[in-house]
């Protein structure tokens, strides 16, 4: 259950924009490269399965793990658009800790004790984690819940260009920035 | 005291062992007096809990209509002498102070430390007591036992005080009926007052329990002193009226689209009827009504925020099941707000100059994932809302060119020059102890 000392607080990744990044990197444990490949693709799986208002719901933008260096290195990498403590609290929370111990165990920093509480999956994820020297994305003013209201717009914008009044419609002065776009 | 145990299949509150304010809402109407204290002699400040321990208010008394509350700043547990290893066991924001999480909670500008009524924010602050009762009389019987308490201790001074009362409107200084939404905690057997929400794991809200991550967060150590015990937010919040008030005239041409907009900005109309379920006009028996004034969802029927704004005041506190960036169930709030300050005369637009506002209480086993993640990602901020730069419209940091978007059809209306309404004077990060903490802290020796 719990330790009786404070949480040490937030990995404070680099930032750009509404989105902040994450990179850790850890050691597979000898001879055991292959089954965390399958933990990962379990991992992976999960995430692609979930309800899309997961994503929103814990700010996730994106994920990956990488094993390199001939098998003996692993490295997480993500990025979300909201605070560190968040993410980490509610991420794990909503998916579970489960779903992190299934490839964390896979690696030599893994501490089965540590990694049966929230508090202690943060630190561990803390203690594996460099803030990146560099961090770039592309439209990093927009939050994954603006990209998907942004895609119903166009979805939307792309029908009544369908419609045959379109561009009857699209004629009003005050409308002239839609019709501007209309071409392409 | 006499034990209230409530037995349920998971958890067991000790209500007799647990201060009332943390788990009952205060009274309706009120009148009710903040005091703070500094400690200059430990042995003093000792001699004062102890005094305090036979008064202090618990939860297992619902029929009290008067309640006193303690709690302590971290700069009042080192004024105590409670020992080191101790102290290093609470939170790291308690710690530090609300001061010094300025920035990290958007208490700059306006809302900076250094514009803190004083003595808010200093290290002379250790000790605050709450005292509020249904009736003002009640109050002076509670207001004798703090003094009481204080009486003959030469190393322990009152260096602040605030009195508050619940306006003749029995609504906050906005003219909000105030104090409507609060969860069940589970193990309290106190009822919530959403039906549509599941109680809130003990953990939540006292410090010992396990909590909605299936956790027992780190508590203040030993047990006794913290187990059933909580942190608390003070922050005294100044409310300019006359801009509100300015602010509908110039933006809404009748009465009633001012009080629609008014309605926008809060989530509720002014009689307390949430728009999710009043959508066009105000309904004061449902505003009135605990039982209904608070049990509603935002899904299916108002996804988009048509009814009650997707960055509306109570929708950014408590998304409740509204898809939004953050598990609403890890960043759930109790609040206790008591108005301060005289009435601006109704159609009063210039301001007076007098101080009024609100004086708001945050209760939470989690001041970083309850009050700080609320205060900077859900109310100065609007990426977990997909508008990253909206802010809350009544209570957010707006400085003259804050927008706020109200859904509506045909065409959204997005108001792009709000002004600031409310300002931070100041306030406290605080523990309040269980009352067998209490008295652990009481029974301190060098």
């Amino acid at each position: 259950m719990s330790t009786y000392t404070t949480t040490v607080k937030s990995g404070r990744g680099s930032r750009h924009g509404v989105v902040s990044e994450v990179s850790a990197f850890l050691h597979v444990r000898p001879g055991e490269a292959d089954q965390l490949r399958a933990a990962i693709g379990r991992f992976q799986g999960r995430l692609r399965n979930a309800p899309s208002e997961y994503m929103v719901k814990f700010g996730l933008v994106d994920m990956r793990h990488v094993i390199f260096d001939g098998d003996t290195r692993l490295c997480w990498i993500t990025s979300f658009d909201t605070d560190w403590d968040p993410y980490i609290d509610d991420s794990i929370t909503t998916l579970g800790i489960d779903t992190w111990v299934d490839w964390a165990q896979h690696t030599t920093e893994y501490d089965a004790e540590q990694l049966s509480t929230l508090a202690g999956v943060k630190k561990w994820i803390q203690s594996a984690q460099i803030p990146a020297d560099g961090f770039f994305r592309a439209v990093s003013n927009l939050t994954l819940g603006e990209v998907k209201r942004d895609e119903r717009l166009r979805t939307a914008f792309e029908k009544v260009l369908d419609e045959p009044g379109a561009l009857e419609a699209l004629q009003q002065p005050v409308l002239k920035p839609l019709l501007d776009e209309a071409a392409s | 005291m006499t034990a209230h145990m409530v037995a349920t299949p998971d958890t067991a509150v000790d209500l007799s062992d647990v201060q009332s304010g943390v788990l009952r809402p205060r009274p309706s109407p009120y009148a009710g007096t903040y005091l703070l204290l500094r400690i200059d002699d430990r042995h003093d400040g000792r001699t004062l809990l102890g005094r305090l321990s036979e008064s202090i208010s618990s939860a297992g008394d619902p029929a009290s209509d008067a309640w006193l509350n303690v709690a302590v700043t971290y700069r009042g547990l080192v004024a105590l002498g409670v020992p080191e290893p101790s102290l290093a066991t609470f939170a790291p924001e308690f710690r530090a102070g609300m001061a010094a999480r300025a920035e990290a909670i958007g208490d700059v500008g306006v809302n900076a430390p250094e514009h803190w009524e004083h003595p808010l924010g200093t290290s002379d602050v250790h000790v605050a007591l709450a005292a509020i009762a249904r009736a003002p009389d009640r109050l002076d019987s509670l207001l004798e036992e703090a003094h009481a308490a204080v009486a003959g201790l030469p190393g322990v001074q009152v260096v602040w005080r605030q009195d508050c009362y619940a306006l003749p409107t029995e609504r906050e200084a906005f003219g909000f009926r105030d104090g409507i939404s609060h969860p069940a905690v589970e193990g309290s057997g106190i009822p919530g007052s959403n039906p549509h929400e599941a109680p809130l794991k003990t953990g939540e809200f006292l410090l010992g329990h396990v909590d909605e991550t299936g956790d027992v967060a780190p508590a203040p150590q030993p047990d006794a002193l913290g187990r059933n015990g909580t942190y608390l937010v003070f922050r005294k919040l100044h409310q300019d009226v006359a801009a509100f008030r300015r602010y509908l005239r110039t933006h809404a041409d009748t009465t009633e689209e001012q009080e629609l907009l008014a309605a926008k900005f809060v989530g509720r109309w002014r009689s307390g009827a949430p728009l999710v379920l009043a959508p066009d006009r105000d309904d004061p028996e449902l505003g009135a009504d605990p039982a209904r004034n608070n049990a509603f969802r935002y899904r299916p029927d108002d996804d988009a925020g048509l009814r009650c704004p997707v960055g509306s005041h109570i929708r950014r506190m408590n998304p409740r099941d509204a898809i939004v960036t953050g598990d609403v169930r890890l960043h759930r709030m109790i609040r206790r707000g008591t108005s301060y300050g005289p009435v601006l005369p109704e159609g009063v637009l210039d301001d007076d100059g007098a101080d009024r506002g609100l004086c708001f209480v945050f209760v939470g086993a989690h001041l970083d994932r309850q009050f700080e993640f609320v205060q900077s990602l859900w109310m100065n901020e609007g990426r977990a809302f997909s508008a990253p730069a909206e802010k809350d419209p009544l209570v957010g940091p707006n400085d003259g060119d804050g927008v706020f978007t109200i859904p509506r059809r045909p065409i959204r209306r997005r108001l792009t020059d709000l002004p600031r309404f409310v300002v931070n004077r100041g306030g406290e990060y605080c523990f309040a102890p269980s009352l067998t903490g209490l008295r652990w802290l009481a029974d301190l020796t060098d």
